[in-house]
């Protein structure tokens, strides 16, 4: 009998939105009780900001520039490389509950696996791996999927229509009747993707998360090697947690988050010194991809509005870190507890009022590159509590998970096994990590490179519609936290930015061409 | 808002061979990998996806002098679609074919031009490989 392993995942959330990360919008005992007992790292960030090519990233160990999802919209090919599927041919049973999403979710013609699944009622497929043999789509012998509501070939959807087809209308529509993510307000404050929904707490799908998790565990032999993904939806927007819940959270008592500036004058001088396509969202004139809700206008955020979006965001968060609590207490009643390697992240951060900024797009700032990352290693595998400062990726996370089924990375793999300490990162030479962005969508193209080293994080920009390629952005990450203050083309520091820029350029794999094809908008 | 996507492939075969399977509206289905059936009634076409939803089409040009295919597809959520086929000579014995999509909302563009590159792939694989 080996490890076993609980992956679990969120959607879209902070650094700071956990409480051992200095998080004070929200309780999140369960998820500060792991990284108490485990590793924590201080520095995580993603091989892209965006959902689908992240998640490709996790499940392939390779950055986007390899795997080719360059952007949402772009399905992870069924043969790609996965770490499941090493996993299952050494004896693990696999799932996953919850987001997917390595396939487009508007798939009218269905074209893709993960949609197919769900409006056929089924949890596996056959499919052809990536050495050419034949097993569970990617790896999984179950796949059971949720999304941010009950739209779409989703697992959760299914069930809700089945079970309580009265919630399905309870629920905030995120895509309008044009298909764009919807700008349509709501709450109490008429915040954009917010809304007060009436469904009730164990309808909502990060119960229907964990109670899926536990029916899998608890189905499971008492010697069985397992490797659970269990990926909650939230706290990615519509911020719609249940009703009943709002009372955690109460926005008229929150302060506004530390990177929102207050002063418009202010906060538009920080953003106009900035790569010319911040300011153009901003004020409304350029959405470069899916990412936000197109018609809405950054600039017209009220502080009202970002105080009820904030609490939606935290009583969402807490709700996850309860229902992890739900699956530990199934996992420790089973006798596992000593055996169970738990990893929790996110696919992503979310800007959440940083520089008067919501959701994501082409902008590598904390907000959405800095990301919860905790390992708590099975008690069996003797490693000591930690915090690890040094940057590590998502890229790593799969050769984590091939040692700690004991199985060596493959040579697909890009990352490295995450390191225990400081230490190990040095022995090992872990000292940078690197983030990607590349989006062409309608004609608008908007393509950066992202390196983080030495509490310094830099981008460069490639020629695009808003960019001639030559703009850049540096923050020093100890000095500057909130990246307010952009040294790229400070005279004192043209030295240390060129050697970011090389070692960027010397590490950065080379893009595989040509690009896949973009079928969908997510 | 309107959206066009357009994809073309060059197949190294005659475009009289090509337009023979892509100028017969009944025989979509055969290269058509996200559609299982495809049958025509007068100028409507109505094709089946693979998730069993029928989709009804009104032909609208199948010229085969000019060797183009145009057709609009009728679905709710699409507001207009026009799909045009063009089959050109390359004069070598082989052919580009172009297949542009033009819709709103923009989204089902983006979609539906994700399906026809898909076809282009199949066409080209299909009059290469099986001959």
């Amino acid at each position: 009998m080996g490890r076993k392993i609980l992956f679990i995942t969120t959607d879209q959330q902070r650094y700071d939105t956990l409480g051992c990360n200095g998080g004070v919008y929200s309780r999140t005992p369960v998820v500060d009780a792991l990284a108490a007992q485990g590793v924590r790292y201080e520095r995580a960030h993603p091989q892209s900001v965006v959902c689908m090519p992240s998640r490709s990233t996790m499940i392939t160990g390779q950055y986007p520039s390899t795997h080719g999802v360059w952007m949402n919209g772009v399905p992870l090919p069924s043969d790609a490389p996965s770490i499941v599927e090493e996993l299952k041919r050494s004896g693990y049973s696999t799932a996953l509950i919850g987001k997917a999403h390595f396939e487009p979710y508007l798939d009218p013609f269905g074209a893709y696996p993960e949609g197919r699944m769900a409006m056929a009622g089924e949890f596996s497929v056959e499919d052809r791996w990536h050495d050419g043999t034949m097993g569970p789509h990617r790896g999984f012998d179950h796949m059971q999927t949720a999304s941010h509501g009950a739209m779409g070939p989703i697992h959760y959807a299914q069930w809700l229509l089945a079970n309580h087809p009265e919630a399905m209308a309870m629920y905030y529509p995120a895509i309008d009747s044009a298909l764009e993510v919807s700008a349509a307000t709501g709450g109490d404050t008429n915040a954009v993707q917010t809304h007060n929904n009436p469904i009730p707490r164990d309808w909502y799908h990060t119960d229907w998360v964990a109670d899926q998790t536990i029916d899998w565990l608890s189905a499971r032999g008492s010697d069985e090697d397992w490797f659970c993904w269990m990926s909650f939806p939230d706290p990615h927007h519509p911020w719609d947690p249940p009703q009943s819940e709002l009372g955690r959270v109460d926005w008229h008592d929150i302060d506004l988050p530390e990177g929102y500036i207050e002063d418009a004058a202010r906060r538009e001088a920080v953003l106009s010194a900035k790569p010319r396509h911040w300011m153009d969202w901003y004020e409304g004139r350029l959405v470069s991809n899916f990412e936000a809700p197109f018609d809405w206008v950054p600039a017209t955020l009220q502080a009202d509005q970002l105080r009820e979006v904030t609490a939606k965001n935290a009583v969402e968060v807490e709700l996850i870190d309860e229902a992890i609590g739900r699956v530990m207490a199934t996992i420790e009643a089973n006798g596992w507890g000593d055996d169970v390697d738990v990893i929790f992240t996110t696919d992503h951060g979310e800007l959440g009022g940083d520089f008067g900024l919501m959701f994501k797009g082409p902008y590598h700032v904390d907000g959405l590159m800095r990301l919860p990352l905790i390992w708590r290693p099975a008690p069996s595998a003797g490693i000591d509590p930690a915090v690890v400062s040094r940057p590590v990726g998502l890229v790593d996370l799969a050769p984590t998970m091939a040692g700690i089924a004991g199985l060596a990375p493959t040579e697909w793999m890009e990352g490295k096994a995450l390191p225990v300490n400081d230490a190990d990162a040095d022995a090992r030479g872990i000292e940078r990590v690197l983030t990607e962005w590349d989006s062409e969508l309608f004609g608008v193209g908007v393509h950066l490179r992202t390196i983080c080293r030495d509490g310094f994080v830099c981008t460069v920009y490639a020629k695009g519609t808003s960019h001639n390629g030559t703009e850049g952005e540096l923050y020093d990450l100890v000095a500057d936290p909130l990246q307010q203050v952009n040294l790229f083309d400070d005279p004192a520091r043209v030295s240390l930015r060129d050697d970011l820029i090389d070692d960027l350029r010397r590490s950065q794999p080379e893009q595989t061409m040509p690009l896949f094809e973009v079928v969908a908008p997510v | 808002m309107l959206g066009t996507v357009r994809y073309q492939i060059n197949v190294n075969r005659p475009a009289a061979e090509v337009w023979d399977l892509v100028g017969a509206p009944e025989r979509m289905s055969e290269w058509f990998p996200d559609f299982v059936s495809s049958t025509v009634e007068g100028n409507i076409r109505t094709v089946r996806t693979a998730n069993g939803i029928p989709i009804p089409e009104e032909i609208l040009v199948c010229d085969s002098i000019l060797r183009r295919f145009q057709y609009r597809l009728d679905l709710p959520i699409v507001t207009h679609h026009r799909g045009t086929i063009d089959v050109l000579d390359l004069g070598d014995a082989t052919t580009l074919i172009v297949y542009a999509t033009e819709a709103d909302p923009r989204i089902m563009a983006l979609v539906i031009g994700a399906a026809t590159a898909r076809a282009l792939r199949e066409i080209k694989r299909q009059l290469e490989e099986e001959n």
